[in-house]
């Protein structure tokens, strides 16, 4: 069990667009778009050495959220392995699966499939969930949904190592000795340490309330308490860029600049001590969105890691 | 005849995406107008139930067979063709929640552009579904709710269902299965060999695909399904029969026998990962199916 990349050269991804569609986060283009786009958007992350395109998990959104979260939300694994058959290089992240919705056996059977299908791209990012109705719409226990996922974990470690649980046989079983690396998300203080203890890396889902700074020592330092040594993936998730002069409005936060403005800013975070920067781009179309990562991937990183 | 095919699990090769890809794709080229995955969460050591369709019951599956999940392998197949049509046969229902299961077929029948069919069973193994948490006993009764509920989820904008297993108001579930030319949505079809299974697939199915039986059990069942189907006010000619028989040794005397009791497709099973030796006979079986193909 180890992360991918630790204190390696940091790689960048993104949360793929059209498959996940809140009314919250999503752009007026994305409506319209379909599996097409989707393959292209993923196809250009693949080719331009993203290290991973990452699918969304809501299963069914409650009432008292339609008006936010109401809107299309893709299977997660079962895009993931749709792209994994149109992607070569490119890992394949689930942000996040919410465990407790499932049984962890089949989560450990769905993830050894994608890793052998992908030929061991895949990355397991798990969190705990956060919409209630949507537990109670499963039959899912909210309250105890902390301590499920860590057992879920156990679980799944079990299955990715042995092909087996309690004599009963999870085949096929990953092509990695130990299974996909598991990153596991969430901002506050639990998910911080089930991240340390538990999981290869660790996936934000927006500042933590210690701070990115101080949550990165946290972290290491549980990992040294439990003499845990193996590189672990500390991720980022950064605000929206355009990179250039957007000739539309951007959203609120979205940083516009040159390929150099750009990498100046994405250094911040990379002087953090992370592994992996999760990026985000404006466009008003798949097209657009295309050619930002292809600028991304070819002017941006390049800085930014140089 | 409609012709599917199932790849051949006992060779482990169900999980290699190279020679799954190139398995789909000679299956979609010589006119099979569907292929099958199955589906086995887990395989206890010492099952003691009995498998329902050999004498010694035993199925014919190493325990340690590898079985990829059957609906994440559809979406891997989706993207690797063009017109196959992606089929589970059959999956364990009751391990899944329906508004899972309905997401997720949903999406592959969407990023296959309506291409997707279910077919579910209700287990036979009770140590599996004990395994996921599935009180065995209730496995009937769930699937039967699971039918109702998944064709909510599939086409209402806000889907609801009230049951003893699954309960839930509004739940918004998008996307939806691709339209159909013809209206409806994913079809679902019904695998197993008992009472139940035959007169849930003439209640709720928009198929049926009897497992095992030799022909005298055969009609047995198909009468039963027919005569729920007339007690449910459906038309029992609109459910389609699949039946099974081994690529190996089709030939047109079986597709004759199969035509005669009434079957709409063949299921071939397989028993090589040879892909040459598999070629040569799915072309000779799609000569002896005189296939319908898939527009």
């Amino acid at each position: 069990m180890a992360g991918l990349i630790g204190n390696a050269t940091p790689g960048w991804g993104i949360q793929l667009p059209i498959q996940s569609q809140s009314l919250i986060f999503r752009q007026d283009w994305e409506p319209a778009a379909g599996p097409l786009q989707l393959a292209a958007i993923a196809k250009a992350a693949d080719q331009c050495g993203a290290l991973y395109v990452a699918v969304c998990d809501h299963i069914a959104i409650p009432a008292d959220k339609a008006t936010t979260m109401g809107g299309i939300w893709y299977d997660t694994v079962a895009t993931l392995s749709w792209l994994a058959a149109q992607t070569k290089q490119v890992h394949l992240l689930s942000h996040v699966l919410v465990v407790p919705y499932r049984h962890p056996l089949v989560v450990a059977k769905q993830f050894s499939t994608l890793d052998l299908l992908s030929g061991g791209r895949a990355i397991l990012g798990v969190g705990v969930g956060h919409v209630e109705g949507e537990f109670e719409i499963l039959g899912a226990e909210f309250h105890t949904r902390g301590a499920d996922l860590s057992r879920g974990l156990e679980v799944i470690r079990t299955v990715f190592r042995d092909g087996a649980l309690d004599g009963a046989v999870v085949e096929p079983k990953s092509p990695r000795p130990d299974g996909p690396p598991i990153w596991v998300g969430g901002s506050s203080e639990p998910a911080l340490r089930r991240a340390a203890t538990l999981g290869d890396g660790w996936l934000p889902q927006g500042p933590p309330d210690m701070g990115m700074r101080r949550a990165i020592a946290f972290i290491a330092e549980l990992r040294d308490e439990h003499e845990l040594a193996d590189p672990f993936d500390v991720g980022v998730v950064t605000e929206p860029f355009y990179i250039g002069k957007a000739p539309f409005e951007v959203a609120a936060g979205t940083f516009q600049g040159s390929p150099q403005e750009c990498a100046e800013r994405l250094q911040k975070y990379v002087g953090l001590g992370i592994s992996q920067c999760q990026v985000r781009f404006a466009a008003r179309d798949a097209d657009e969105l295309i050619n930002q990562i292809d600028q991304f991937g070819s002017e941006v990183w390049p800085l930014v890691v140089g | 005849m409609l012709l599917g095919i199932l790849p051949p699990y006992r060779s482990n090769v169900a999980s290699d995406p190279v020679w799954m890809r190139g398995f789909a794709q000679h299956a979609e080229e010589v006119g099979f107008e569907s292929i099958y995955t199955v589906e086995h969460v887990v395989v206890p050591a010492d099952y003691e139930e009995r498998y329902p369709y050999s004498e010694s019951g035993r199925m014919p599956l190493a325990n340690d067979c590898e079985l990829p999940d059957p609906l994440d392998l559809l979406g891997f197949i989706a993207a690797s063709t063009e017109r196959i049509h992606l089929a589970t046969g059959i999956l364990v229902a009751p391990h899944h929640h329906p508004l899972i299961l309905g997401k997720r077929v949903a999406t592959i029948d969407r990023l296959s552009g309506g291409r997707m069919r279910l077919g579910v069973g209700v287990g036979w193994m009770r140590e599996e579904l004990e395994a996921t948490g599935v009180a065995f006993e209730t496995r009937g009764r769930r699937l039967d709710e699971q039918l109702q509920a998944l064709r909510e989820i599939w086409t209402s904008a806000s889907p609801s269902f009230h049951g003893d297993f699954y309960e839930f108001t509004h739940a918004s579930s998008f996307p939806k299965p691709a339209p159909r030319p013809g209206g409806g949505t994913v079809p679902i079809h019904i695998g197993g060999h008992s009472v139940a299974a035959a007169r849930r697939a003439g209640r709720f199915g928009d198929g049926f695909q009897p497992l095992g039986l030799d022909h005298e059990l055969l009609v047995k069942r198909l009468a039963t399904m027919r005569s729920a189907a007339e007690e449910s006010g459906r038309d029992h000619t609109a459910i389609e029969l699949t039946l099974g028989a081994p690529l190996q040794t089709v030939d047109s005397a079986a597709v004759a026998a199969a035509v005669e009791a009434g079957a709409h497709r063949l299921l071939l099973s397989t028993a090589t990962a040879d892909l040459g030796e598999l070629s040569t006979l799915m072309a000779a079986a799609v000569r002896v199916g005189g296939v319908t193909p898939v527009v």
